[in-house]
């Protein structure tokens, strides 16, 4: 680690002296406590994030940008995945051995984004790793195959991907984006194409993307290789007083079957500042019932290969400012295929200037083998986040 | 003599013409003239918000700001403090739409009207408050009610009433404007449900002239229900700075 660091420091003060002045240095520290209890046991994760970030503007608006993320964890590092699947699924794996189903956390130090971006007339070129964020959706985006966004706070930032972007400004409101996302071959790249307009107060867009999708068969521990076509679009806008917004695509396969997921959402202000939102969304990948929720779908679900393990779910998300300072929200998370939800209340604070507190609750309330099943446990989780 | 005379009568005519022009006025007129005060073809400024909360806490905030076309498009970036640094907000058709751009994300999501009554970044302004003034002419239905005095300047005094279609956030206005500036010096902005119910007030000073233009350096929003209030201030402003419209796009919120 002490290595990573003096990598690091070493990185920071060269681009320092080659910037000058131009070179700001800024970022976050993230303390997190993160506690689940399961059964009669209690499980407490603690973490702690530093990120660093560079950023540079140079002449000709070509922009040098870059964050480093340092990662250390705490108390229980070895989380064994039967833990936290329904009994009936849990059960059966428990014959294997228990190094082949525990994932470790470990203190890490990774670059997470390093990029150049530079406007050559109506093109904007971004060349290296970078935050790819698609969809118009709060909490599902079916055209978004590069990102899993999480139930408990679905605008976290995303991980860095490595990749060759192109926008270019049609006319006003216009624009066109190709995305190439590398691989270990050009056939094992994701290509992406974006149309984005606007019309009145809408914004609308066309979608197509190539990938490579290799879902692994957990019962076997094989893999099937198969390109992904995905034809979608998304769009956003306002009627009667409503925001609203939508996203779909329709997915085509080599080796397996053909699908659709559709989202759709609608947010409003009430008089008193209060703010309520609601997603609707159908996932193809998912299912009707929870008695054919299988090993495979559990842990696609872990690994963030499908959205969701229902395929019809809900999500309800409520935010009221109690002061300029202090805000509550609950969220809800409700599986329409199989009637079990999930209550997310939380709580931010802004303390001070610079530095954020917010806490979460995650409380499944559901039957045994369902989305979210009380058996897979009810956890709490506490951030601090300063900001220099 | 004769000349002197003839000064002294062109004098009164102009006089009188003057007083029946002004009598003439009616309170659209009043808010057209301010609004081609306060809405300038391009301003460029950087911004002091310092927000004072229920507990006395002050928060700071600073942001840029551009506006093109007297108001109709306008986009602002936050550059302090660093948890908000990069967020930009972009509103183009006098505020009818608007786009949020969060860096932390690189994600840009569209914002609907109901938005506009959200507070801006905790403080007493809404996005509303922000957009161009041109909606008090569109949304509005104004009427002249008696001269009042503001600091000692005398005003004229207009009450609005939010017409049915108008999707603003405040059912009644009261606004008073300098008499011969055509300032607004202040405004009081009322419930949206209840035109009695006092909401918040906008108090406009130390105003100088900037490029030849009545500037308003300082405005402080009180939230008179809850007795907090908001600054903004000026730190620099500029009039007439060419800007590009590539600048009032998605592509100009991520620059």
């Amino acid at each position: 680690m002490s290595r990573y660091l003096l990598i690091l420091l070493c990185w920071v003060s060269l681009f320092s002296r080659s910037f000058g002045q131009e070179l700001e240095i800024f970022g976050y520290y993230e303390p997190q406590y993160s506690g689940l209890s399961l059964d009669n046991k209690y499980i407490q994760l603690i973490s702690n994030k530093l990120r660093v970030d560079l950023s540079s503007v140079m002449s000709n608006n070509i922009e040098f940008a870059a964050n480093v993320d340092l990662i250390t964890y705490h108390g229980n590092t070895n989380w064994y995945i039967p833990d936290f699947l329904p009994r009936s699924i849990a059960d059966s794996l428990r014959i294997l051995p228990p190094g082949f189903l525990t994932v470790l956390y470990k203190d890490t130090l990774f670059l997470d984004n390093v990029y150049v971006k530079f406007p050559i007339g109506r093109f904007d070129i971004t060349a290296g790793k970078q935050q790819i964020s698609l969809g118009t959706g709060y909490v599902w985006n079916p055209t978004d195959l590069f990102n899993y966004k999480s139930l408990i706070e679905p605008a976290y930032e995303q991980p860095g991907h490595n990749a060759f972007r192109i926008d270019m400004t049609l006319i006003s409101r216009y624009n066109v984006s190709f995305i190439f996302d590398a691989g270990e071959t050009g056939e094992r790249s994701t290509k992406f194409v974006r149309l984005k307009g606007g019309l009145g107060h809408f914004d609308f867009s066309g979608v197509f993307i190539e990938t490579i999708y290799e879902p692994i068969d957990y019962r076997t521990y094989t893999y099937k290789s198969m390109y992904r076509r995905l034809y979608g679009g998304d769009f956003a806008g306002e009627l009667l007083g409503l925001g609203i917004w939508g996203e779909g695509g329709y997915n085509d396969f080599t080796l397996h079957d053909n699908l659709w997921e559709i989202d759709f959402g609608v947010d409003y202000t009430l008089d008193n500042e209060l703010y309520v939102l609601a997603e609707y969304y159908y996932n193809g990948f998912g299912k009707d019932n929870s008695d054919d929720y299988d090993l495979n779908d559990w842990m696609l679900l872990f690994t963030g290969e499908i959205k969701s393990i229902s395929r019809e779910n809900l999500y309800i998300y409520a935010d009221y400012p109690l002061t300029d300072l202090i805000h509550l929200n609950n969220s809800i998370v409700f599986s329409i295929s199989d009637n079990s939800a999930a209550f997310i209340p939380g709580f931010y604070y802004s303390f001070a200037e610079n530095l954020d507190i917010n806490l979460f609750m995650y409380i499944n309330t559901g039957k045994p083998s369902t989305a979210y099943s009380d058996e897979l446990g009810q956890s709490g989780l506490i951030r601090l986040r300063y900001y220099f | 003599m004769k000349i002197r005379m003839k000064t002294v009568a062109g004098l009164l005519i102009i006089l009188a013409f003057s007083r029946v022009a002004g009598q003439d006025l009616t309170a659209d007129d009043i808010i057209a003239r301010s609004n081609e005060l306060m809405n300038q073809p391009t301003v460029t400024a950087t911004t002091k918000m310092t927000i004072t909360t229920t507990s006395g806490q002050e928060r700071e905030f600073i942001f840029e700001s551009y506006a093109k076309n007297k108001g109709e498009k306008s986009l602002m970036k936050y550059i302090a403090p660093k948890r908000v640094k990069g967020q930009t907000i972009l509103m183009l058709n006098n505020a009818d739409d608007i786009w949020a751009y969060f860096p932390r994300t690189n994600r840009v999501r569209k914002l609907a009207t109901h938005a506009k009554k959200q507070k801006m970044e905790g403080s007493d302004f809404s996005y509303e408050d922000m957009g161009s003034g041109d909606a008090w002419l569109n949304e509005f239905t104004s009427s002249l009610l008696d001269d009042d005095k503001i600091d000692g300047s005398v005003c004229y005094k207009l009450e609005l009433l939010k017409n049915e279609n108008s999707d603003s956030g405040y059912s009644r206005l009261l606004m008073w404007i300098d008499k011969e500036s055509y300032m607004p010096m202040r405004i009081d902005y009322f419930d949206e449900d209840d035109p009695q119910l006092h909401k918040k007030r906008l108090t406009i000073s130390d105003i100088r002239e900037i490029d030849n233009i009545l500037t308003p350096m300082k405005m402080v929003m009180t939230d008179v229900q809850n007795d907090t209030d908001t600054v903004m201030e000026y730190e620099k402003i500029s009039y007439g700075e060419e800007l590009d419209d590539d600048l009032f796009t998605e592509r100009g919120m991520k620059r």
